[in-house]
């Protein structure tokens, strides 16, 4: 590794756990008494303890040994909510296998990575109750392996627990006093389980399409050591209030939001929707956040809109020159004189981790102006994911690189081109296990030494930093980390009558960020276009675009429509040679 | 419905009057993020004292359909 460690990596910050298991048990004898989750119900505030989590993993564990499932393969999709980690930690420390599914994903994808995954046990919430019980019903599809479910906000009458038949639906209220009077009777199959920390414990499905997603495997040392280093190096707090905003599946929210800052004692908010997360900074009024650009962004935007919209433009220009003359003397007046701009976020915000996207640097000396540090992060779900963090001290100084490699984790650059730019390669305890039933794809991703082959194109800088300028792979990553698979809308374009060939890329807007491009090639000779003008045509195709759009989750619409009169150029074995489209 | 959408737009979400035609669509005309899409979204449930679920935001692509979906409920 080039450089010195930073200053502000400590190993020494938490206690290392070999497994997710040791970090819970860890979590409560540190901060037993705490609180670690809170959430809105009926107009007030539940909180609940490290100390009361526990217990109820427990419960939940144990339940899951009692109805037959324990071990085994588990679903999870729910928004975000404290029953969420209950059962990823109840599933995974009873040696199963968790997979946390996307909540934005389409019915028909959520049922097929059930099948794929071969899960036992689906866990949900009631917004995915009518999909998941009819799916419990069904006796249509042959890969079916589910036949235990668990609704989340099911009533305990309601349960369906048929002798005669091939389901059984348990409310969790239930499930939960299942698991508690076995507790009592002295059942101790799940708490005494010893945990095979190299053995998948968690499938992480890749975006893409049905056929291309690939489910990332992981095992209870990659996602616990990934933990432990990223409470270690990134210079997040003890005892801070976060909001969790990102969607919980995602491995950055789950190993950074969850369990990092389980382990340094946090307390963790939930964000009940999107359209709520302004408010709830205001409400739960945090001290750091892990976030995607794209929050950045649009907090950057909001607070100059408003500054603007007060008439004080000049006078907050002049206050940033004033308060960083007075920082490089020692004397900080950030809280004092941005009061009214942090009250937005709540007024204690003071950190944000950036991770899943480019970051504007202009944006960290922005935010760090107003007293808020913006710490660039690099990950990838296959490395569980955190890679490189951005040491407290050092986001000025390095605004342009996503972090310095944590620790356990190896980083190196792979062959050079002529400015010295490579494929950034990792290898450590955070690197994946493979792909589930898919050696091909595993293999095309290591090289022969052992390094996985992240598919980003970087440099390390004379200092250790990590730095990325490009991709390898053909993915479009959006400002708020979602990396979008151009075959997945393609496949939806196809559906569209007349559309003969088409291409999705991304096209840079003066902002910097990617629109979604859909270049769409009529079939000129079909009868349906018969005497048309080409205007015509291309009118048709963009009313197609905007009913396909309707299909697909916000983030993934399409924004920009060219039909071609020309077909695509073509490679000799007829693929569409995407890179020569701009 | 429409005069009224139109009007939270332009005040709350700071668009240029001009560009607001029930066919505009939401993010790739009017230049919303998905963030500020949920924002306004909020901003109109507010407004109508109404509630919409967040598995429909994708429905609604073009001012239109805001209006629509309103008018619908």
């Amino acid at each position: 590794m080039n450089g010195k460690l930073p200053k502000k990596f400590n190993p020494d910050r938490v206690g290392k756990v070999d497994d997710l298991k040791q970090m819970w048990e860890w979590n409560k004898k540190t901060y037993g008494p705490q609180i670690h989750f809170s959430y809105k119900k009926d107009k007030s505030v539940v909180d609940i303890t490290f100390n009361e989590i526990y217990d109820i993993i427990q419960k939940a564990g144990t339940a899951f040994y009692k109805i037959g499932v324990m071990g085994e393969t588990i679903a999870i999709l729910t928004e975000t909510r404290y029953e969420w980690l209950v059962s990823y930690m109840a599933t995974v420390n009873g040696n199963g296998i968790v997979v946390p599914m996307d909540r934005e994903l389409s019915e028909e994808q959520i049922l097929n990575f059930l099948e794929r995954s071969k899960t036992k046990c689906v866990v949900y919430s009631g917004a995915f109750a009518k999909l998941i019980e009819n799916y419990a019903k069904t006796s249509d599809r042959p890969e079916k392996t589910a036949e235990i479910f668990v609704n989340f906000d099911l009533e305990p009458e309601k349960e369906e627990l048929p002798e005669y038949k091939d389901y059984k639906i348990y409310s969790f209220e239930n499930l939960l006093k299942i698991g508690e009077d076995a507790l009592k009777d002295g059942c101790a199959d799940f708490t005494d389980v010893v945990i095979d920390n190299e053995k998948p414990c968690a499938y992480l499905f890749t975006s893409g399409t049905t056929g291309t997603s690939k489910a990332v495997m992981l095992s209870h040392k990659n996602i616990a050591s990934n933990a432990y280093n990223a409470a270690c190096c990134a210079s997040f707090g003890f005892n801070d209030v976060m909001v969790a905003v990102l969607p919980i599946h995602h491995s950055y929210e789950t190993t950074c939001t969850f369990f990092a800052s389980s382990m340094l004692g946090s307390h963790i908010c939930q964000n009940e929707s999107i359209k709520m997360v302004m408010r709830n900074f205001q409400f739960y009024k945090p001290d750091k956040l892990a976030l995607v650009p794209l929050f950045v962004d649009n907090m950057v935007k909001k607070v100059w809109d408003e500054i603007e919209k007060k008439g004080k433009t000049k006078t907050v220009k002049t206050a940033i020159k004033l308060s960083n003359a007075l920082r490089k003397v020692g004397i900080d007046l950030r809280k004092k004189l941005f009061k009214d701009i942090l009250a937005a976020f709540g007024g204690n915000l003071n950190a944000i981790i950036a991770g899943g996207a480019p970051l504007n640097p202009e944006h960290i000396k922005t935010m760090d102006a107003f007293g808020i540090s913006v710490w660039q992060g690099y990950g990838i779900t296959e490395c569980s994911p955190l890679v490189a963090v951005m040491p407290g001290d050092m986001h000025l100084k390095k605004s342009e690189s996503v972090g310095y490699p944590v620790f356990q984790n190896e980083v190196k650059i792979g062959e050079k081109d002529e400015n010295g730019n490579g494929e950034i390669l990792v290898k450590g305890d955070n690197v994946m296990l493979g792909y589930l039933d898919n050696e091909e794809a595993t293999k095309e991703v290591f090289t022969e030494d052992g390094f996985f082959k992240t598919g980003d194109i970087g440099y390390i800088d004379k200092d250790g930093y990590v730095y990325i300028t490009g991709r390898k792979k053909n993915i479009i990553i959006l400002s708020n980390g979602k990396n979008i698979y151009p075959e997945e809308i393609e496949e939806y374009l196809m559906k569209i009558e007349g559309l003969k060939e088409c291409a999705v890329i991304g096209r840079k807007k003066e902002t910097g960020e990617d629109n979604i491009t859909a270049l769409i090639f009529p079939d000129l000779e079909l009868e349906k276009f018969a005497g048309k003008e080409f205007k015509e045509i291309e009118a048709y195709m963009k009313e197609e675009v905007n009913n396909v759009n309707k299909e697909l989750p916000v983030f993934k619409q399409i924004t920009e429509v060219e039909v071609r009169e020309v077909e695509f150029e073509k490679t000799t074995t007829k693929k569409i040679m995407r890179y020569k489209l701009k | 419905m429409f005069e009224k959408i139109k009007k939270l737009l332009v005040e709350q979400m700071g668009i240029d009057e001009k560009l607001i035609i029930p066919e505009a669509k939401l993010i790739a005309d009017l230049e919303l993020n998905s963030i500020e899409l949920a924002e306004f979204i909020l901003t109109c449930e507010e407004e109508f004292e109404i509630s919409i679920k967040d598995e429909d935001l994708k429905k609604l692509v073009c001012v239109s359909d805001i209006v629509e979906y309103i008018e619908n409920l």
